[in-house]
């Protein structure tokens, strides 16, 4: 049987960053729109464990993520109560529909255009600006919404495979 | 511990010849060095979405500025994606051709703009623009 990824694992690899909650607050809610204009809050999923998703076009590791966030994820865990929200950091809708198309991505897609939830999400360093820190990241918030576990991008340990944020999901589900 | 920054360096951009003639076809050298440690993504990126690096010079009356030329990308496999990075790294140079109809004398200046995406081992930055300027002195 594989261990569990406890937030000890991943703090150990992001220790440059302080994030700004602990593991268990409740998370901070936020309405943004969809691509169809829709607009969507965190709270609007209570009861269903959300993996949320903060990415950009321009980022490599984003889109070697994306066929698996999609088809690992999305496809494997939606009947099972995982809501899959990503949240695109300050670029056009253009841009994120090219995303969405290349991909076939069935999953509600936020547009930040502002940055605002991606600085409410972001760690806290001096010099490190939100939009560049929070790029990749990964949450997984529990049916309380509560915020069960989270990773800012780490190139040494990332898995474009998503097999971690499947294991973290399935940890969710568990408890 | 994670080296973690907020910003690509400046690219170091040097350009040749520093001299035209007037009515002259010149073949514009620039030579982009791109700091140790990073790279940016290629003219022809691996992926439609990803930030091809351009480079461009402001039309001015007396120049006709064409079309760039840039240097074959190296291919670069990461251990975390299937697709084939196209990157640049080190050393570059990419070519303009300008045609200089200008009878002028003097100095003739030209601002340019290159924009690019860059990564390290550890971590991808925001798509940049960074503008330089070029002067180009006439012969007699």
């Amino acid at each position: 049987m594989e261990p569990e990824v406890t937030q000890t694992d991943l703090d150990d690899e992001v220790s440059v960053f302080e994030p700004p909650f602990n593991i268990g607050d409740k998370v901070l809610d936020f309405e943004l729109s969809d691509m169809t204009g829709r607009s969507i809050k965190v709270s609007d999923y209570q009861g269903k464990v959300v993996l949320l998703f903060f990415f950009a076009t321009w980022c490599p590791y984003c889109s070697a993520e994306a066929p698996y966030l999609e088809q690992e994820v999305w496809q494997k865990l939606k009947e099972r109560d995982v809501q899959v929200l990503a949240v695109d950091v300050k670029e056009n809708r253009e841009l994120v529909e090219k995303m969405i198309t290349r991909f076939n991505w069935s999953f509600p897609v936020l547009l930040d255009s502002e940055g605002a939830v991606a600085e409410k999400f972001a760690p806290h360093k001096e010099g490190l600006s939100p939009e560049v820190a929070i790029i990749n990241a990964h949450f997984v918030i529990d049916r309380q919404q509560r915020i069960r576990s989270f990773d800012y991008l780490n190139m040494e340990k990332f898995d474009a495979h998503a097999r971690r944020v499947v294991k973290l999901l399935e940890q969710a589900l568990a408890t | 511990m994670i080296n973690i920054i907020n910003d690509f360096p400046p690219i170091a951009i040097d350009y040749q010849p520093h001299t035209v003639k007037a009515g002259q076809k010149v073949s514009l050298m620039f030579t982009l060095n791109i700091p140790d440690g990073f790279h940016i993504m290629a003219h022809k990126p691996a992926e439609e979405f990803l930030i091809p690096t351009q480079i461009s010079l402001d039309s001015i009356e007396g120049v006709i500025v064409g079309e760039p030329s840039y240097p074959a990308a190296k291919e670069e496999r990461v251990s975390w994606s299937e697709t084939v990075l196209l990157t640049y790294e080190g050393q570059i140079t990419i070519v303009v051709p300008i045609d200089v109809t200008t009878g002028a004398s003097g100095t003739l200046a030209l601002t340019g703009m290159l924009s690019f995406q860059g990564c390290t081992e550890n971590q991808c930055l925001p798509p940049k623009k960074q503008k330089f300027d070029i002067s180009l002195d006439f012969a007699p």
